[in-house]
């Protein structure tokens, strides 16, 4: 009896909640709608108002998430297939039987993944949901980022009077990605990493659910596309608001912080090969776009700092740190983090060592 | 309970579809009204249009998904997308989203000031060059002898006004240009064999040093203003003399000297987040009279000079220096930024 009551006056809160979200979606739409047809009296009258600080951090802020967005919806879209159309057996049956012997394969396929960092997280948290070992994955996010023609592009522009650089920061990636899967393969193993959002209830229900689809052999074309469609909506809502905040802080620090500072840091080749490596991280740049970055450093720190910041930046930073928590597990990413930031600085030392 | 969660559902999808159109109508307004260039380089727009498109047609399938029946609002991926939690904690996610669509329909579209480029320091087209080889400290000579260096810059503007304020003589100012030139193609040659390894330059930069090297005047515009200072890197002291005529924003750097400014661009590889702003060093008593933030157009003789680098202990750098002989204010480029041409 108590309990029937308490159920109504959920459903009831639950329907008054659902006019209130309408009522909010429409009040959204029209402040969009003004705010659209008004875009240019707004921002003339807006110039005056606000202080030029304010108005650099949000230039630097909305340009990150617009340039970054794009990029995002190709993952997910991505993921978004995978979920729909790839099955876990398929990727079960061309992956190797050896853990190890999966590396080098998938440092491989790393390269042909045309994708940065952004973009690369959603398909990897998918394809290990799929069933697809961790340090593989691991292998995809770092890889991927580096090892692809666009970067390898930008990055022979970019210094191409000095191809050290470039032939450098290709092949270490591809090693050092190896080796930071092998790593995380023997702390790991095949353990879940992946953060579980839902409860023991829901999870029984969705494997019944996903059951039954493995039951139809493929789904229907129209229901596949929708189902591609709205599961790309849904992940993007997923990874979006932690972009959005990343890029917050990222243009906090790309305003305020003066880069005189990094010359006075660095001043031998330890500190300023971890230097480099921190900056990479803060600037959070796309991993087309920073070796224009580091190549205005060129004439003040040492190449072997100028590849720590090349190799390092991709495979980690400040805006897809927050992205890596809300993926994996919280030990996961630390050890993920400290690995890679060992890796990258031991390989780059060496590298000074021997050159 | 069915229905509750049902509605949770709905009520997500519609939120999520309207955001998604903001997003669409945002791209498109700063699309139309051209200030999508204030945030991102144009060979990047293909991927700005895909973004535009595809938000809004997932908003739309998402605003149809807020009405469809109920078996077919769920997707079937394992319910790890629902927003969890109180009515507070799904009002600043969404909050979130609607952050960047209220900055961008708000914020002016304005380039970078030059507050950010000095922290992130200037390129100068200092080139990669050791400053104790040997063609560069045949140039310092070749700058001071026409110049009288740096300390005792007055004399150095003065010269070069005295060329550019007899415009009747023209004739006397072609020798002039004609004799430097043959004293630096001598220069040239004496040392080619060793000062100079072409071969490990780009063969790009290499013709365009050749077609521009033959032209007195170089006229640096939106589209060659980073090949030019890639050239002015690489073949520094073979461009010396030449008049040349730039436009750019007043920017002064900390370890500038009073006299000293630079008519700087930003370059933008990808977004606002990567733009290095890049100048020649420009010299002369007329930069006092600008402004920092100006745009201006800057015409001078190329000379070389010593750059004394922002850090202590540093090796000064050979740099390139415009010695003025004439600035005006112009109106900011309708491209502000500059991009690079190889990509």
């Amino acid at each position: 009896m108590i309990q029937t009551k308490k159920d109504t006056h959920k459903q009831k809160k639950g329907i008054e909640g659902t006019f209130s979200a309408d009522f909010i979606g429409l009040g959204l739409l029209a402040l969009f709608l003004i705010l659209f047809f008004n875009m240019e009296k707004i921002k003339d009258g807006s110039y005056d108002i606000l202080p030029s600080e304010w108005i650099h951090v949000s230039t630097i802020f909305l340009s990150i998430v617009l340039e970054a967005v794009p990029f995002i919806l190709l993952g997910v879209f991505v993921s978004a297939l995978i979920q729909v159309y790839i099955k876990e057996d398929t990727i079960q049956r061309y992956l190797p039987k050896n853990a190890y012997a999966a590396l080098f394969p998938a440092a491989v396929l790393g390269a042909l993944f045309p994708v940065c960092e952004c973009a690369i997280i959603p398909v990897v948290r998918r394809l290990i949901k799929k069933g697809m070992p961790l340090h593989v994955g691991v292998v995809f996010l770092v890889a991927a980022p580096i090892l692809n023609p666009v970067v390898f592009a930008s990055t022979f522009f970019a210094f191409r009077s000095n191809m050290t650089v470039v032939y450098t920061r290709m092949v270490l990636a591809f090693i050092l990605a190896i080796l930071i899967g092998a790593i995380l393969y023997l702390v790991f193993k095949n353990s879940n990493q992946i953060k579980e959002h839902h409860t023991e209830q829901q999870h029984t229900h969705d494997h019944e659910h996903l059951h039954d689809h493995h039951h139809e052999q493929k789904p229907g074309l129209m229901m596949g596309i929708r189902q591609t469609f709205y599961h790309a909506t849904d992940e993007f809502f997923d990874m979006g608001k932690y972009l959005i905040l990343g890029a917050c802080i990222t243009a906090m620090f790309q305003t305020f912080l003066d880069r005189n500072i990094l010359h006075t840091l660095g001043s031998d080749e330890w500190s300023s090969t971890l230097v480099m490596m921190a900056f990479a991280y803060i600037l959070s740049l796309c991993s087309e776009a920073d070796a224009f970055v580091a190549a205005s450093f060129g004439n003040t720190f040492t190449v072997g700092s100028i590849i720590a910041f090349l190799v390092y930046g991709p495979m980690l930073d400040l805006k897809n740190t927050i992205m890596l928590f809300a993926c994996f597990r919280t030990r996961f990413v630390i050890a993920f983090m400290i690995t890679g930031t060992v890796v990258v600085f031991a390989a780059v030392m060496l590298l000074q060592y021997l050159l | 309970m069915e229905e509750q969660v049902n509605q949770e559902h709905r009520m997500h999808a519609f939120l999520r579809g309207i955001i998604m159109f903001g997003f669409a109508m945002l791209i498109l307004g700063l699309v139309i009204s051209g200030g999508i260039r204030y945030y991102i380089a144009p060979h990047m727009l293909p991927f700005i249009y895909f973004g535009m498109i595809t938000f809004l047609i997932l908003s739309i399938v998402q605003i149809w998904r807020s009405t469809a029946k109920p078996e077919s609002v769920e997707c079937d991926c394992g319910a790890d997308h629902e927003i969890k939690g109180s009515v507070l904690k799904k009002v600043l996610i969404y909050s979130i989203f609607v952050l960047p669509l209220l900055v961008g329909f708000t914020i002016p579209d304005q380039m970078l000031g030059s507050s950010i480029a000095s922290n992130r320091g200037i390129q100068l087209a200092q080139g990669e060059m050791e400053p104790q080889t040997g063609p560069v400290s045949i140039a310092i000579d070749q700058d001071q002898s026409s110049g009288q260096g740096d300390q005792e810059d007055q004399p150095a503007t003065d010269d070069q006004q005295d060329v550019t304020q007899q415009p009747k003589s023209a004739d006397d100012y072609l020798t002039e240009i004609e004799q430097i030139r043959q004293e630096f193609e001598q220069e040239q040659q004496e040392q080619t064999d060793e000062s100079y390894n072409y071969e490990s330059f780009n063969d790009y930069y290499a013709q365009l040093a050749a077609q521009y090297l033959n032209e007195d005047t170089i006229v640096i515009t939106d589209d060659n203003f980073l090949d030019m200072m890639t050239l002015f890197e690489l073949y520094m002291e073979d461009f010396v003399g030449k008049e040349i005529e730039t436009i750019g924003f007043v920017l002064r750097m900390p370890e500038f000297a009073d006299n000293q400014m630079v008519a700087a661009r930003y370059a933008m590889t990808c977004c606002v987040a990567d733009v290095m702003p890049y100048g020649l060093l420009t010299q002369g008593e007329m930069t006092r009279e600008f402004i920092d933030d100006t745009w201006v157009k800057v015409t001078g003789t190329l000379g070389l000079t010593e750059y004394p680098g922002t850090i202590e202990g540093e090796h000064p750098w050979m740099i390139p220096v415009i010695h003025v002989t004439n600035i005006t204010e112009v109106d900011e480029p309708e491209q502000p930024y500059v991009y690079p041409n190889l990509l």
